[in-house]
């Protein structure tokens, strides 16, 4: 279980891959049709690629977490059939008020290893 | 010139948007889809994904700038409070001040509340100096 204890601010969690073709694509419209024919991956798809890294990553996490805030770059838009990895790191840690504040950071790149955008989630660790 | 303000976008985060999400991003933690366990924790019921609201910030900022200008922006949001089944979200933002920072903010309407589920800052890179503008500066 990847608890407050356990996790190491700076390590690297692990990785995902995701590729964005037409069947990604195809699952995002289901929520927001207006995206359907994107030339480009829509910009809110990054969250896509990023939460199913960071479920997959941290599958073993404590239950009751709660996101706190998150921010993201994006550098470029990836285009259909990119091939896309997202290394996840516990960028830091920290017991305040009894609370333990956890931050991610991700960052997203192709297959030629640019990177294509990143982000950092804050949370609320629950155990 | 930069607008003022962002192109509002609304959705309705409806039980079968919240799944559609939790499909999506694989995210299935219980306090998003079962009514039953989200009754027993402090959230007293069923929320959102944050991120689902955050997705539509994203849809504002594409509505206002176009997918070109999406390229060197970056985001940095709060998540305030959360978003319940049926609310209605709307997203938008307002420029504020005369560099390329909007203040962006999402808002959740219930039907007995109105109030702001997420609140941020969007940074625009620098739009490219064209040939013509860098050649008459040199």
């Amino acid at each position: 279980m990847k608890t407050f204890d356990v996790l190491q601010a700076g390590s690297l969690l692990g990785e995902h891959r995701f590729v964005f073709d037409e069947a990604a694509l195809g699952e995002w419209t289901t929520l927001f049709p207006e995206d359907a024919g994107c030339p480009v991956m829509p910009p809110a798809m990054l969250a896509m690629v990023v939460m199913r890294a960071f479920i997959s990553i941290m599958r073993d996490r404590p239950p009751g977490n709660v996101h706190a805030g998150q921010q993201f770059e994006l550098l470029r838009l990836p285009v259909l059939n990119e091939r896309l990895v997202t290394r996840l790191r516990c960028q830091s840690k920290d017991l305040r008020n009894g609370r333990r504040w956890v931050t991610f950071n991700s960052e997203t790149s192709d297959d030629g290893g640019e990177l294509r955008f990143s982000g950092v989630m804050t949370t609320l660790w629950a155990a | 010139m930069l607008p003022s303000e962002l192109t509002e976008r609304r959705f309705h985060v409806d039980r079968a948007a919240i799944r559609r999400y939790a499909d999506v991003t694989q995210d299935y933690n219980p306090i998003h889809l079962d009514p039953e366990f989200a009754a027993k924790t402090p959230m007293g019921g069923v929320i959102a994904h944050g991120m689902l609201s955050l997705s539509l910030l994203w849809q504002s900022l594409a509505a206002t700038f176009g997918l070109e200008r999406m390229t060197g922006i970056a985001l940095e949001i709060r998540f305030l409070r959360p978003v319940r089944e049926d609310d209605w979200v709307v997203a938008g933002g307002n420029r504020a001040d005369s560099s390329n920072r909007y203040d962006v903010w999402v808002r959740a309407d219930g039907r007995d509340r109105s109030e702001t589920v997420i609140a941020g800052t969007a940074t625009l890179r620098e739009p490219p100096v064209s040939p013509a503008i860098s050649a008459s500066n040199s």
